[in-house]
């Protein structure tokens, strides 16, 4: 997760607008998950599965490699599919309008 | 008499196998593991060929030796298992070497029913889209998948066809062909790519209502995506690893 520090600035420059990052946790074991975002710090909140690829969340957006970023309006509509975390912040206009 | 056959196949594979790293250049009768034995070299020379400052493209690039190494290979052995590997390989290391039109030459020779198209029709794709120049697969997957009798071809061949309409957004096409594709092979790895690739048009592209689903935080609270509506969503599927 080197992806951290940006996801933590975003989570601390855009909450207040109505931003929320929802984490979804790939590792089959929930110990591992736990404790990793424990240690890196990852206080936005998080879903953990011991399914892993197979869980709800990671089927229904055929994830099959980390990370897989959705961004998603106020209305719930897939805005923008960002190959990595830098590329969230451009697409935050459209997803807060 | 299958049992039998079958052990005899089983024989005659086992024997040439443990030569495998004492011979690159793969023999008359060599096996799959043979092939491969042959292909890690050819790109392990070619790694080496780079960075001493060879350049992909280049006449003197050790893909042109390796490719008809693989070729004479596939000529010898016809229809066999370890032939459709050597051909799809010998395509592959010309393509990653930039050397396009020895790869199409070759590509263009291959009857329509060929194995190798199963792979070749993947290479093609990542070649293309690399290049961004669908031109050249569009006309030699279309014609491949229309002639072939073979079912897993014509899935492969159609799924790499989709995946190019896709990424020049033509949707509509890109759809059509991929239900064509989950439909010519069913079961198949490619229909099962086909499958999922649909899914996704479906139900991933922009401006579809993002899929919902329920999970568990690790206090073990339920939570669905529905609960943060009003709010934007960055969805951050991540792994410790």
């Amino acid at each position: 997760m080197a992806e951290v520090p940006l996801l933590k600035t975003l989570h601390d420059k855009y909450s207040a607008d109505g931003l929320v990052i929802l984490g979804v946790s790939i590792d089959s074991s929930v110990s591992l998950a736990n404790r990793t975002i424990k240690e890196k710090g990852m206080i936005w909140p998080q879903l953990v599965d011991p399914k892993g690829f197979n869980s709800e969340a990671a089927r229904a957006y055929r994830v099959d490699g980390t990370p897989t970023l959705f961004v998603l309006d106020r209305a719930g509509k897939i805005v923008a599919r960002p190959s990595s975390a830098r590329g969230i912040e451009e697409s935050l206009a459209a997803a807060l309008r | 008499m299958r049992a039998l056959s079958t052990l005899l196949i089983g024989v005659i594979l086992a024997i040439p196998a443990g030569s495998a790293s004492a011979q690159p250049v793969p023999a008359a009768g060599s096996t799959v593991a043979d092939v491969r034995s042959t292909l890690a070299t050819a790109r392990a020379e070619i790694d080496a060929f780079l960075a001493a400052g060879g350049k992909n493209g280049a006449g003197d690039h050790p893909a042109v030796k390796w490719q008809s190494i693989l070729w004479a290979y596939r000529e010898r052995n016809p229809g066999t298992e370890a032939a459709v590997l050597a051909t799809a390989g010998a395509i592959q290391l010309l393509l990653r070497g930039e050397l396009r039109e020895q790869a199409h030459a070759k590509v263009d020779s291959l009857a329509a029913d060929d194995l190798a198209w199963v792979r070749i029709s993947a290479y093609l794709y990542y070649d293309a889209s690399w290049r961004k120049d669908y031109s050249y697969l569009v006309r030699r997957l279309s014609d491949v998948s229309a002639r072939t009798s073979d079912a897993t071809v014509k899935s492969s061949a159609l799924l790499a066809l989709g995946r190019a309409y896709r990424r020049q957004s033509d949707v509509a096409l890109a759809v059509k062909t991929l239900e064509s594709a989950r439909a010519a092979a069913p079961g198949s790895a490619a229909a099962n790519e086909a499958d999922g690739l649909l899914y996704d048009i479906a139900h991933l592209s922009l401006g579809m209502q993002a899929p919902v689903f329920s999970g568990t935080t690790p206090d073990g609270h339920s939570v669905t995506l529905d609960s943060f509506r009003g709010k934007a969503v960055a969805l951050v599927f991540w792994g410790s690893t």
